[in-house]
């Protein structure tokens, strides 16, 4: 008499190592990146309006520190980079996910 | 507040331009006599005070030197009084330029401080690019 074969057991299935919970997923309409990056062109545009500002002060004699005006422009432009790296590698990672092919 | 090493050290470069101004004005004014009835030139001094809690510096007020100042014999000045003096304000000339080359060094310093944090914040959005 042969013997008898047991029935094949499903698979529980594996949980994830070392990862958050993932309960907690954020909206998956992409609409919080561009929150983010429109808040973050915002502060932007508020430190390039102060920094025009002190240029003008500059240039029209009303500036009483200078550093004041070279302060307010090296802030800008680091704010400016900042905003434009993330927004580059978003869409890095977009165009990433585009590219994926079966 | 983001950006803060820059922002602190924008505080140490007012005062230190503050200290410069004073000492302009405390060099300008080291020749000026006055008559013996005046005060004499009150050097200024400016007081630097801590913002606590990583805010930087601040200038808290000024102090003025003596008005008394010197006493000097001179009678061609046209300001002397009737024994022949006029007043000159007491202010020493070594300790002012110390004073000079000091305000004149920390605000280098400080810019140096600008300039490097913004280094930093560059390299940081480098990271992971290649």
């Amino acid at each position: 008499m042969p013997a008898v074969i047991p029935p094949v057991m499903g698979v529980s299935p594996t949980t994830a190592t070392g990862y958050a919970s993932t309960t907690e997923l954020p909206s998956t309409d992409g609409s919080q990146f561009a929150t983010s990056l429109t808040g973050a062109l915002e502060n932007v545009q508020s430190l390039q309006s102060t920094s025009n500002d002190l240029s003008i002060q500059a240039v029209t004699g009303d500036l009483t520190d200078i550093h004041a005006a070279t302060l307010a422009s090296s802030r800008a432009s680091i704010a400016l980079e900042m905003a434009s790296t993330f927004r580059n590698r978003g869409v890095e990672a977009f165009n990433e996910v585009m590219r994926m092919q079966a | 507040m983001p950006l803060d090493a820059i922002g602190i050290a924008g505080t140490a470069l007012t005062v230190h331009r503050k200290w410069l101004d004073a000492v302009a004005d405390n060099l300008s004014n080291i020749n000026t006599a006055t008559a013996t009835t005046d005060d004499a030139f009150r050097a200024r001094y400016v007081l630097a005070q801590a913002g606590g809690e990583d805010t930087g510096v601040y200038v808290a007020g000024t102090e003025l030197g003596d008005a008394a100042g010197r006493v000097v014999h001179e009678p061609s000045h046209p300001l002397a009084d009737e024994n022949g003096n006029v007043r000159y304000p007491d202010i020493d000339y070594s300790e002012q330029m110390g004073s000079l080359i000091m305000a004149q060094r920390g605000y280098q310093a400080n810019a140096a401080v600008v300039d490097r944090a913004k280094e930093t914040y560059q390299a940081a959005l480098q990271i992971g690019r290649n």
